[in-house]
């Protein structure tokens, strides 16, 4: 399923559906100074020193083993990866960042496809893994996001979830401290480490979808790429009640699953289908490719296929245990966006979408995230950043791109294509 | 290989520890016969392995290996439901843990012994996708560590398993995936079988971790269904080296294409067989290991008549563990390892 750019599966990107009206703002939350400071870089690693690895950390990256790097960082270990060139290794480093957050760069969110984009004569390029992936997952928040889980299905949309159990999921999993997601900080700090290591600047960066979040936290550790590439950027600063209300303009041309699959059990599914799963099935296929929405439109009556979306987009496995990604997406999507619901709305049905991301108002404070910015000019050349975004993009609508991108000066590539078509990278100037 | 998508099966077999040259009977032994003695060796059908995960259901041990599996699966971005998994214990120190559209065949380990004192574990998988899909949520590929950037497959025909066989620390992976390629041929259907295995050796204070000397991977028709199939169109790797110097091998099968991600470029051996349809692929260290974790990876294209259902393969998955680094002895007990076996 193509969500952000590169294939990856669920709520990847969930933010970059946002669709907002305050993209640009005046108020959008000015670039703060994250690089690593002692006590930040600190107080994070300490909240997200456990681990599930043991011993050398990339032993369990499978079959891209090889190319895994680790770093540690206050006292917690953080893998990446620098994939070989197909010009020059001796270089500057390409810093890709294929989107999320939710995805697992060693597994299903290698970015083979954003690679390949690249094309040939690319330098060296660099990834960071999430730190959600190997981050040790505690029985008490594990269970703060299951009756979290479970209260969703079983009251949505006929009431709200109670407040209580969305903030449990806040506490319990110690939100916004690095632990799942980036902080700018832990970012930062990290990127030192691995620049540092690898003896090697960054001279390009490009990002696909969430990566223009990942852009600000990098540019604000003191990152300065003079080759800049956003890809149907996620707009980051804009105002979260807009794109809630965008989102759910965009739901009406979803398809829409038969509601007789309510009360089934689909084979090889622990859990019958909830009303809740079939908003959260709608949900999902906004980051459908039109092969997943051909078959929904076809097998609107299938129970197993709803229940399948409706899974992808909580992460659901075993019974009603959810991934951590899901965490990964709530810890950095909620402070990238500005001025969420503290409390549910009242009305009735009850917005799926607005529950799902409750979470997000439910927290009493959340940093403030940098946004991205120009990169400095050098002597004879022009800096710029290359925005592409497609105008049939319904993840990342283009009315919300092109003023998002415009505000700071920068002009947007109109290019048929999907959300995160790696081939955009080829409407970009090569940098050099 | 999602729990979304899933699949059917792959018969899956594990076998861990067995010496060299008792677990392969390789005619040409000599020498690792000569070398080495099996300590210790524990061989489970895939009857029993299933019995036993029955009456291991709710012990804590079993447990504990199916919950591990669901996780470290989830956290590659591999969604499974409970009722799609299911594990055992064998004897005292084995744990197996696998998606249930596999049919298992056999389970062996064993541990060896060297001249040298020396020892070494193995574990060994065979096994293959069940006939048909036994869930109508499986043929949709949301997430997968497994092929990329796929195009050209029949809508829906995806399916993909996966088990884990752990010894003392030792663990092996193996995991497979298929995909109907799009086409217009009325005479047989064409499929990409992919089949990888990745090994993890124990943590070992002071230094003394266990490192994989030997993957070999293998895939060939199920037994009984070698008339299914016309012909083994195509394979990769290739071959090692240069070839895959981007961890990339591209795929393409007529309309078909999608990336192979070759994490470990260097020291595989590929062993394609069209008269048997089986595709081997071994993964050496040579005689000195460098690291606590490897990978194998296979893939063939192939005809399949129109009156069978799916291309039933089995997959026969092994790696050897060893204590030293560096041992003089390994060269004959890799050699004895490449030797087929069969794994019916």
């Amino acid at each position: 399923m193509e969500l952000t750019g590169p294939r990856r599966w669920l709520l990847a990107l969930l933010a970059a559906t946002a669709a907002c009206t305050a993209c640009g703002a005046p108020d959008a939350p000015a670039p703060v100074r994250a690089a690593a400071s002692a006590s930040s870089t600190s107080s994070a690693a300490t909240a997200a020193s456990a681990v599930v690895v043991e011993g050398d950390p990339c032993a369990d990256a499978g079959r891209y083993g090889d190319l895994c790097r680790s770093v540690e960082v206050g006292g917690r270990p953080y893998r990446y990866a620098v994939v070989p060139g197909t010009g020059r290794h001796d270089g500057g480093l390409t810093l890709l960042d294929p989107g999320g957050p939710g995805a697992s760069l060693f597994g299903s969110g290698w970015p083979t496809d954003a690679l390949d984009g690249l094309g040939t004569g690319r330098s060296d390029v660099l990834l960071l893994e999430e730190p959600w992936v190997i981050a040790a997952y505690p029985d008490a928040c594990r269970g703060a996001v299951t009756d979290w889980y479970r209260a969703l299905r079983a009251d949505v949309p006929t009431r709200p979830v109670p407040t209580a159990r969305t903030s449990a999921v806040g506490r319990a999993c110690g939100l916004w401290s690095g632990r799942w997601g980036w902080t700018p900080a832990s970012y930062g700090a990290v990127l030192d480490a691995v620049l540092a290591r690898e003896g090697r600047p960054v001279e390009r960066f490009v990002g696909f979808s969430f990566g223009s979040t990942r852009l600000g936290y990098a540019q604000a550790a003191g990152v300065a790429p003079s080759s800049i590439a956003l890809l149907s950027p996620f707009p980051t600063g804009a105002d979260a009640g807009g794109w809630l209300a965008a989102r759910e303009q965009q739901l009406a041309g979803m398809p829409e699953p038969a509601a007789s699959v309510v009360g089934e059990q689909p084979a090889s599914r622990s859990l019958e289908l909830a009303a809740a799963d079939l908003a959260a099935a709608r949900v999902q296929l906004q980051y459908g490719d039109p092969g997943v929405l051909d078959e929904v439109r076809t097998r609107r009556g299938d129970a197993a296929l709803v229940g399948q979306l409706s899974d992808m987009l909580f992460g659901r496995y075993d019974v009603d245990e959810l991934s951590p990604a899901l965490l990964a997406l709530w810890d950095e999507t909620c402070p990238a966006l500005t001025g969420w619901p503290a409390a549910p709305t009242g009305d009735r049905p009850v917005s799926f979408l607005q529950e799902f991301t409750a979470v997000c108002g439910a927290a009493p404070t959340r940093p403030v995230v940098p946004a991205p910015t120009s990169p400095p000019a050098t002597s004879g050349r022009a800096p710029g950043v290359c925005v592409v975004t497609s105008p049939t993009d319904g993840v990342v609508p283009r009315s919300v791109v092109v003023p998002w991108a415009r505000a700071r000066g920068w002009s947007v590539v109109l290019a048929t294509g999907r959300h995160g078509d790696p081939a955009f990278v080829g409407r970009c100037p090569a940098p050099g | 290989m999602r729990r979304t998508m899933l699949a059917v099966g792959v018969t899956a077999a594990v076998a861990g520890l067995v010496a060299p040259a008792a677990a392969h009977a390789a005619p040409a032994a000599a020498e690792a016969t000569r070398t080495t003695r099996v300590v210790d060796q524990v061989r489970f059908s895939g009857a029993q392995v299933v019995a036993e995960a029955g009456r291991d259901r709710g012990q804590a041990r079993a447990d504990a290996a199916k919950r591990d599996f669901l996780a470290s699966q989830a956290r590659s971005g591999v969604l499974w439901d409970g009722t799609e998994v299911a594990s055992a214990t064998l004897g005292r120190d084995t744990d197996v843990a696998y998606s249930t559209n596999i049919d298992l065949t056999q389970v062996r380990t064993a541990l060896v012994e060297q001249a040298d004192g020396e020892q070494s574990s193995e574990i060994q998988a065979v096994g293959e996708p069940k006939a048909a899909s036994t869930s109508s949520a499986q043929g949709f590929r949301a997430g997968s560590d497994s092929l990329k950037n796929v195009a050209g497959q029949v809508n829906g025909s995806y399916s993909g398993g996966a088990l884990t066989v752990q010894v003392s620390g030792d663990k092996l992976t193996s995991a497979w995936e298929r995909y109907r390629v799009k086409e217009s041929k009325t005479d047989r259907n064409i499929y990409y079988y992919g089949h990888w295995a990745t090994a993890v050796g124990k943590v070992v204070s002071g230094g003394n971790d266990h490192h994989p000397g030997t993957i070999d991977i293998r895939s060939r028709p199920k037994v009984g269904h070698r008339g299914d199939f016309l012909q083994m169109r195509n394979y990769w790797p290739k071959e090692s080296g240069t070839n895959c110097d981007d961890y990339n091998v591209s795929i393409g099968i007529l309309g078909f294409s999608a990336g192979l991600p070759l994490g470990n470029c260097e020291g595989f051996t590929p062993d394609p067989n069209a008269s048997d349809i089986l595709m081997k692929n071994v993964w050496s260290d040579g005689a000195c290991r460098d690291s606590r974790s490897e990978y194998a990876d296979l893939g063939m294209a192939v005809d399949v008549r129109t009156s069978a259902s799916t291309a039933l393969l089995s997959d026969y998955s092994y790696a050897r563990f060893e204590e030293a680094i560096c041992d003089q002895d390994s060269g004959d007990d890799i050699r004895v390892i490449y030797a087929d076996p069969g794994w019916s």
